[in-house]
C-alpha cells in the first residue's frame, strides 16, 4: 500500500478511538500514577515483564488526555501492524499489507469491549520487533541463529514476560517451516512453555506473574469485558497471529504466488496505463478501496461488538468524578434497558448519588430502577471484607461525602492496595489526613503526586497552602467536611448503614446528605414507620414542602393505620399525593392477588416512578424492554 | 549502505546525548568556609540528624538542608581533624561513601559535626551553628529485617519482608506475598546465636488453606509445620493451641525450641481517631520443638482464665517472659490490659516453674506488650499503651525499659513521641535498639535506631538512612517488625516459597478449622 493509504487507515483508526471509544474512558479503568522517580522504576526493573508494564504505565497515564491517548493507541497499533508486515515480508517475502492489518482489527475488537489494551499493545510491539530482529540473523549458520534466539529470548522474557511466547512461537515456526531446522524449531517452540516455567523458579514468581501479559489481570470491574471468552480468544489470536500466518503462508506457498502475481500485475498496470482514459480514472481512485474496506469492516465490528453499556458506565464514572451529576443521570438513561449492568448495585449507587447532588433524591428516586436493598445507597454490605474487596473506591467516595472520614480512609486504603496509586484516591487521602489533623501524612501523598506529570500542579498548590496553614481552614472541601465529621467514637459502623447515618445526624443535624440517605434507606427497606419518625428532621433543612416520596410513604403508612399517631407539625401532605394514591389503589384493585405480574406490567407505565408501586411490588424494574419511565 | 548510514546516525545521536548528560564537566561551587557570615542558629535538616549518637557502621547520613538558598556547602568535621567537604547546587547533601566509612572507622567514640553553609539570593554565604553528633564505639547489627507495605487493613496485595544492610543502602527482598497470592506473611523471627535459623508465618490470600503454616529454616533445611497438628498429649491439647496457627514467636537460645502464641484475633475499626484496632478473644502459649517436631503446652502458659501472648526468652533460656491479661468481651476492649509476667523453664527437663508477675497492669494503669530482653540479660524493653494487645495501632504506645536487676522501669523519653512507638528489637551487643515509630506523620512508621548506654539511657534516635534523603518524604509505605541480625537471612525467595506453597507439612496438617483461617494483618 502507498503511504497515503496507510495514513488514511491510521486516521480512521485514530478518529474511531477518539470519537467512538473515547480513549479517556480507559483512564477510568486504570489511572495509576506514573512517577518519574528511580524508586518507581526499580520494582518494574526487577521482574520479568516489568519494563513493558513500566512503559504501559506511562502510556496509560496519557489516556487522561483525550487526543493524546487516542494518538498513543494509534501509534502502538501502527507499530504492531508494521512489525507484522515486516515479519511476513522478511521471513517469506510475502508483501501482504492486508494480512498485516488483521491485528489492528483484533485490537479494535478488544477496544470495542473496553478492554484496556495498552499493556497488550506495548508487549506485542516489543516481542514482534524482537522477532523482526531475529530475522536479521536469518542468513547466519544454525549456531548463529541459536545464539541469536537465546539472546533475544532473554531480552524478550525480561521485557515482556508471558508475551515472550509470541517470539518463541514465531522463531519456532520460522525454523520448522522455512529453514527446515527441526531441532532449533522444536527448541524454540518448547521455550514458549519452558521459559515462563523457569521464570517461576528463577525470579520466584507465581505462575500468573511468570506469564504476565498473557491473560487479562485487571481488577477493576469496568475493565473486565462482558464477553470474557471472546476477549480471551481475541488475545490468543493476537499472540498466535504472526506465527500462524507464517505457517499458513509457507504451507500454501503463498509467498511465491504473491511474487508471481505482483510481477504480472505490474505488467497489467503497464498495459492498462496505455489503455483507455476511463480505466485510468479508475486506477486513480483505487487508493480509496483499502481505506473504504477498512471502514466497512470497522463498522461491522462496531455493530457486532461495541459494548454500549460499559461505555455508559465509564461515562457515568467519569462524570461523577468531575461532579457533573446531570450527565451521570443522562448516561444512566442511555444504558440499554436489557443490559444486566443497569441493575448492578454500583450503577444504582452512582444514580442515587447523582440524584442527591442534583437535589432529586427525595422526589425522583423511584423514577430510576431501585431494588429493595439499601446497599445501592452507600454500598454498605453485611461484611466489611466484601466491601473492601468489591467496592472500596466507591465506598470511600460516598463515606467521604457523607462525613464518615475514618470509614472513607479505610476504604481508600483498601482501594490503594488493590488498584495502586490512583490520583483520585491520593487526593482523598490528602484531605482525609488534613481533616484528621495529620498534615505530615497528607504531605507524603502530595510529595508522591508531585513526581507525576499530570497531578503535580494540584499537589504543589495544596502543598503550598498546607505549608501556610496545616488545617487548610480556607479550603471549601475541608471546611464543609469538617462540619460533617462524627465526634463520638464507636466501632464496626461501616456495616451498619442506618446506625452510621444516625450518628452523622447526631453529630450534625444539618447534614442533608445523611438525612436524605437515611430516609432513602427507610424507603428502600420499606421501614416507613421509621421514616415517619424521622420526619421532624425536615425542620432542619429548607424544603418547601414534604418531598414527594416521603409523602407517598406517609400515605402508605396511613393505609396501614399507623399514621394516626403521627404529628407532622407544620408539614402537610399535599392533595395531589392523595389523589395519586387513590388512583393507584383503584387500578390495583382491578387485579386479584394471584395476578400480581399482570398488575405490575399494567400499573408500571403510570405508577412505576411512585413509591406506592415500589412499596407494593417490592421493586420498580422495567417489566419489558419497550416500557420507559416518563 | 543505507543501513550503515542509519546505524551511524543512531550511534552519533546516542553518543551526543550521553555526552550532553555525562561528558560535560560540572563546575564546582567555590565555598570559602571561613569567610561565610555566622547565623546564630542550627540549620534545619531532614532527616533530623542533630544531637544523635550514630552506629559506627552506619551508611552515610545523607540529608536535605531545609533552608532556602541557591547553593549549599557542608563540611563534616571529625574530632581527629579530618573533614569531608560537600557542595551542591540543590539542598540534597550526599556524602561520599568511601570517605565516610574511612573517617567514621577511624573516629570511633568521637564527635563529628556538620558545618552547614548556604548561599543566599544575594550570593553571600551564611554559616549555621555546627550540628554535633557522636559516633558510638560499637556497631549496630549489620542486617535489619522488616516488613514493608502500605498501611493495610483487610486486603493485602503487595507486602514484603526485606533485608537491609545498614552499612550500605542495599535492600534485598526476602519474601513477598505476591507468591502467596496476596496472603499474609509475618512474624519473621531469628534465633539468637544461630544464624541458620529463622521462621516466617504464612496465611494464604484465598482458597489455598494448605499454604497456612509456620515455615521453619533450620540447619539449611526449610520445612513447614502446622503447629495445630503437632500437639502432643492430652495436657497440651488445651486452649487455642490445637485450634489456631502460630502467631507471635520467639526462638529459645538453644536454637531448638520455639515459643509461640496461638491467638483468636479479630480486627475492628473505629469511627474516630486511629482507624484500626485488634482484639484478642483468646490466646495461649505453647512450645514447638523443632527436633522432636512436637507442640506442647502447660497450664502456666495457657491458663483457661488468662490471655497469654508475646513470648520472649531470657538470653540464658531460663525464663519465658510473656504478656497476660484477663479476658473481656469485645465491647469492653478498652478494659483489656496486659500484665508482664514470666515463668521459669528448664530446657533439659522441660520443667516449668510458677508464673511470676513482673509488672502489673493494675499498678501501671496501662497495657504492657511486646517484651524483648536485651542479649546481656540486663534490660527488658516493652511497649505500654492505653489498652489491648496491639500497640502498633495505638498512638499512646511508648517504649519502656525495665531493669531486670532492680525491677525498676522508665520511659525512654528521648525515643518516645506523642505518636506510636512499637515493634522493637535489640542489637546483639545490647547497645542498640531498632524500633518502628510513626512520629513523623502518625500514619507511616519508619525504623529508628537508638543507642542505649550502660545505665539504660536511650539517646535521641536516628532514622534508618537512605541514599536519597528525600526517600521517606514520598514513601507511602510503612515499616514494621524490625529485627536486627548479625548475618543475612539463611533462606529467601524461592527457597521459602517453594515450601510455603507445597502441601507437604512436616508431621501432617490439621484441616477444617475455619476459625484458624482468620488472617488479619498481625505480624
Amino acid at each position: 500500500m502507498v503511504a497515503v493509504q496507510w495514513l488514511t487507515l491510521l486516521a480512521i483508526f485514530y478518529f474511531y478511538v477518539l470519537l467512538r471509544i473515547e480513549s479517556h474512558l480507559l483512564y477510568h479503568q486504570d489511572s495509576s500514577l506514573f512517577l518519574f522517580t528511580s524508586e518507581f522504576l526499580e520494582p518494574f526493573a526487577k521482574r520479568p515483564g516489568g519494563m513493558v508494564a513500566y512503559l504501559s504505565a506511562f502510556f496509560s497515564a496519557t489516556m487522561a488526555i483525550h487526543w493524546l491517548g487516542s494518538a498513543v493507541l494509534t501509534l502502538l497499533t501502527a507499530l504492531i501492524v508494521l512489525a507484522t508486515h515486516q515479519l511476513l515480508r522478511s521471513s517469506v517475502g510475502a508483501d501482504l499489507p492486508w494480512l498485516a492489518v488483521v491485528p489492528a482489527f483484533a485490537l479494535l475488537m478488544l477496544l470495542c469491549q473496553y478492554v484496556h489494551v495498552v499493556e497488550l499493545s506495548v508487549g506485542l510491539v516489543v516481542v514482534l520487533w524482537l522477532a523482526r530482529a531475529y530475522l536479521l540473523f536469518k542468513n547466519q549458520q544454525l549456531v548463529g541463529r541459536l545464539i541469536a534466539f537465546v539472546g533475544l529470548s532473554v531480552i524478550a522474557y525480561y521485557l515482556a514476560a508471558g508475551m515472550y511466547v509470541v517470539l518463541a512461537c514465531f522463531c519456532g515456526v520460522y525454523e520448522l517451516a522455512v529453514k527446515r531446522q527441526f531441532l532449533l524449531g522444536l527448541l524454540a517452540v518448547s521455550c514458549a512453555v519452558m521459559v515462563p516455567l523457569a521464570g517461576t523458579r528463577w525470579f520466584d514468581l507465581s505462575l500468573g506473574d511468570a506469564c504476565a501479559g498473557l491473560v487479562l489481570q485487571s481488577t477493576h470491574w469496568l475493565a473486565v469485558p462482558t464477553h470474557r471468552w471472546l476477549a480471551f480468544g481475541i488475545r490468543v489470536a493476537l499472540f498466535l497471529f504472526s506465527p500462524m500466518s507464517l505457517a499458513v503462508l509457507v504451507w500454501r506457498g503463498r509467498a511465491a504466488r504473491q511474487a508471481k502475481k505482483r510481477t504480472s500485475s505490474a505488467h497489467d498496470n503497464d498495459a492498462s496505463s496505455a489503455g483507455a482514459g476511463l480505466e485510468r480514472t479508475f486506477e486513480r481512485l483505487r487508493w480509496v478501496v483499502p481505506p473504504l474496506a477498512f471502514a466497512i469492516l470497522l463498522l461491522a465490528i462496531d455493530i457486532a461488538l461495541f459494548d454500549t453499556a460499559t461505555k455508559c458506565l465509564l461515562r457515568m464514572v467519569c462524570c461523577a468524578q468531575n461532579r457533573r451529576w446531570e450527565d451521570v443521570l443522562t448516561w444512566s438513561e442511555r444504558i440499554p434497558r436489557s443490559d444486566a449492568v443497569l441493575h448492578d448495585i454500583r450503577t444504582e449507587f452512582q444514580v442515587n448519588r447523582a440524584l442527591y447532588f442534583t437535589g432529586q433524591l427525595p422526589d425522583r428516586m423511584f423514577a430510576y430502577p431501585q431494588i429493595p436493598d439499601s446497599q445501592t445507597l452507600a454500598l454498605v454490605a453485611n461484611n466489611v471484607v466484601d466491601m473492601a474487596r468489591a467496592t472500596p473506591r466507591q465506598c470511600s467516595e460516598i463515606f467521604f461525602e457523607l462525613g464518615r472520614i475514618n470509614e472513607s480512609e479505610h476504604m481508600a486504603s483498601e482501594a490503594l492496595e488493590i488498584y495502586g496509586d490512583w490520583p483520585c484516591l491520593l487526593e482523598r487521602l490528602v484531605y482525609i489526613n488534613v481533616l484528621k489533623g495529620r498534615p505530615g501524612a497528607a504531605r507524603r501523598f502530595l510529595s508522591l503526586m508531585e513526581c507525576s506529570l499530570l497531578n503535580r500542579d494540584w499537589a504543589r498548590q495544596i502543598g503550598r497552602l498546607l505549608a501556610e496553614d496545616a488545617t487548610l481552614s480556607n479550603d471549601p472541601i475541608i471546611t464543609s467536611h469538617r462540619d460533617l465529621m462524627v465526634r463520638r467514637d464507636s466501632i464496626g459502623d461501616a456495616i451498619d448503614q442506618e446506625g452510621m447515618l444516625l450518628q452523622l445526624l447526631e453529630a450534625n443535624p444539618r447534614n442533608q446528605m445523611a438525612f436524605e440517605y437515611l430516609m432513602a434507606h427507610y424507603l428502600l427497606t420499606r421501614q416507613i414507620d421509621k421514616l415517619a419518625a424521622n420526619l421532624h428532621r425536615l425542620d432542619d433543612f429548607d424544603y418547601p414542602c414534604i418531598p414527594r416520596h416521603y409523602e407517598e410513604a406517609l400515605l402508605m403508612l396511613q393505609e396501614t393505620g399507623e399514621a394516626e399517631r403521627l404529628d407532622l407539625g407544620k408539614w402537610r401532605v399535599r392533595q395531589v399525593a392523595r389523589e395519586r394514591l387513590d388512583a393507584f389503589k383503584a387500578n390495583l384493585s382491578r387485579f386479584p392477588p394471584h395476578r400480581t405480574a399482570e398488575a405490575y406490567r399494567t400499573l408500571y407505565a403510570d405508577f412505576g416512578e411512585s413509591y406506592y408501586f415500589f412499596f407494593v411490588f417490592g421493586g420498580n424494574g422495567e417489566p419489558t424492554g419497550s416500557l420507559r419511565f416518563k | 549502505m543505507k543501513k550503515a548510514v542509519l546505524a551511524g546516525i543512531g550511534i552519533t545521536t546516542v553518543a551526543c546525548l550521553l555526552g550532553a548528560f555525562l561528558g560535560v564537566p560540572k563546575s564546582r561551587i567555590p565555598v570559602d568556609f571561613l569567610a561565610a557570615s555566622n547565623t546564630n542558629r542550627v540549620a534545619r535538616i531532614c532527616p533530623d540528624y542533630r544531637g544523635i549518637v550514630i552506629p559506627s557502621n552506619i551508611a552515610p547520613l545523607n540529608f536535605v538542608v531545609d533552608e532556602p538558598g541557591t547553593a549549599y556547602g557542608v563540611r563534616i568535621r571529625f574530632q581527629g581533624g579530618s573533614t569531608i567537604d560537600i557542595t551542591s547546587r540543590t539542598n540534597r547533601i550526599v556524602i561520599p561513601s568511601r570517605q565516610w566509612r574511612e573517617l567514621v572507622d577511624s573516629n570511633l567514640g568521637c564527635d563529628l559535626s556538620f558545618h552547614i553553609h548556604v548561599r543566599g539570593e544575594n550570593g553571600e554565604w551564611s554559616r549555621f551553628q555546627p550540628i554535633v553528633n557522636k559516633i558510638a564505639e560499637v556497631p549496630v547489627d549489620r542486617y535489619l529485617f522488616y516488613r514493608l507495605m502500605k498501611p493495610i487493613y483487610i486486603v493485602r496485595v503487595n507486602l514484603a519482608i526485606c533485608q537491609r544492610d545498614v552499612e550500605t543502602y542495599e535492600e534485598t527482598t526476602i519474601l513477598t506475598n505476591r507468591t502467596s497470592q496476596g496472603g499474609c506473611i509475618n512474624c519473621h523471627s531469628f534465633a539468637p546465636n544461630h544464624p541458620d535459623r529463622m521462621i516466617v508465618q504464612c496465611r494464604p490470600g484465598s482458597g489455598k488453606s494448605f499454604w497456612n503454616g509456620m515455615t521453619v529454616v533450620r540447619d539449611n533445611e526449610v520445612t513447614k509445620v502446622d503447629t495445630r497438628a503437632l500437639v502432643k498429649g492430652p495436657v497440651s491439647n488445651r486452649g487455642r493451641v490445637p485450634h489456631s496457627l502460630a502467631a507471635y514467636s520467639a526462638w529459645h537460645p538453644n536454637g531448638r525450641l520455639i515459643a509461640f502464641s496461638a491467638n483468636d484475633i479479630s480486627q475492628f475499626f473505629h469511627a474516630v481517631g486511629e482507624n484500626r484496632d485488634v482484639f484478642d478473644a483468646e490466646s495461649d502459649l505453647a512450645i514447638y520443638d523443632t527436633e522432636a517436631n512436637t507442640v506442647t503446652t502447660v497450664p502456666q502458659i495457657s491458663a483457661v482464665d488468662r490471655l497469654e501472648t508475646f513470648p520472649a526468652w531470657s538470653p540464658d533460656g531460663e525464663f519465658l517472659y510473656f504478656c497476660s491479661a484477663e479476658p473481656r468481651p469485645q465491647d469492653h476492649f478498652r478494659e483489656v490490659k496486659y500484665d508482664l509476667a514470666r515463668v521459669s523453664y528448664n530446657p533439659e527437663s522441660a520443667e516449668w516453674g510458677q508464673v511470676e508477675l513482673v509488672l502489673s497492669a493494675a499498678d501501671t494503669g496501662m497495657s504492657m506488650t511486646e517484651p524483648r530482653v536485651s542479649p546481656d540479660g540486663r534490660w527488658l524493653l516493652f511497649c505500654m499503651s492505653e489498652y489491648g494487645s496491639f500497640p502498633a495501632y495505638q498512638p499512646s504506645s511508648d517504649l519502656y525499659l525495665l531493669d531486670l536487676k532492680s525491677g525498676e522501669y522508665h520511659s525512654l523519653d528521648e525515643v518516645n513521641s506523642p505518636l506510636c512507638e512499637s515493634w522493637h528489637s535489640w542489637s546483639s551487643n545490647s547497645r542498640w535498639i531498632a524500633f518502628a515509630s510513626k512520629c513523623r506523620d502518625g500514619v507511616f512508621a519508619r525504623i529508628y535506631f537508638s543507642y542505649v548506654d550502660e545505665t539504660g539511657h536511650a539517646h535521641k534516635p536516628l532514622v534508618l538512612p537512605q541514599e536519597d534523603p528525600t526517600y521517606y518524604d514520598r514513601l507511602t509505605k510503612t515499616y514494621n517488625v524490625p529485627e536486627l541480625a548479625v548475618t543475612p537471612a539463611p533462606a529467601r525467595g524461592s527457597e521459602l516459597t517453594t515450601v510455603m506453597r507445597s502441601a507437604d507439612f512436616r508431621g501432617g496438617r490439621k484441616v477444617g478449622d475455619a476459625s484458624s483461617m482468620q488472617s488479619i494483618e498481625v505480624p
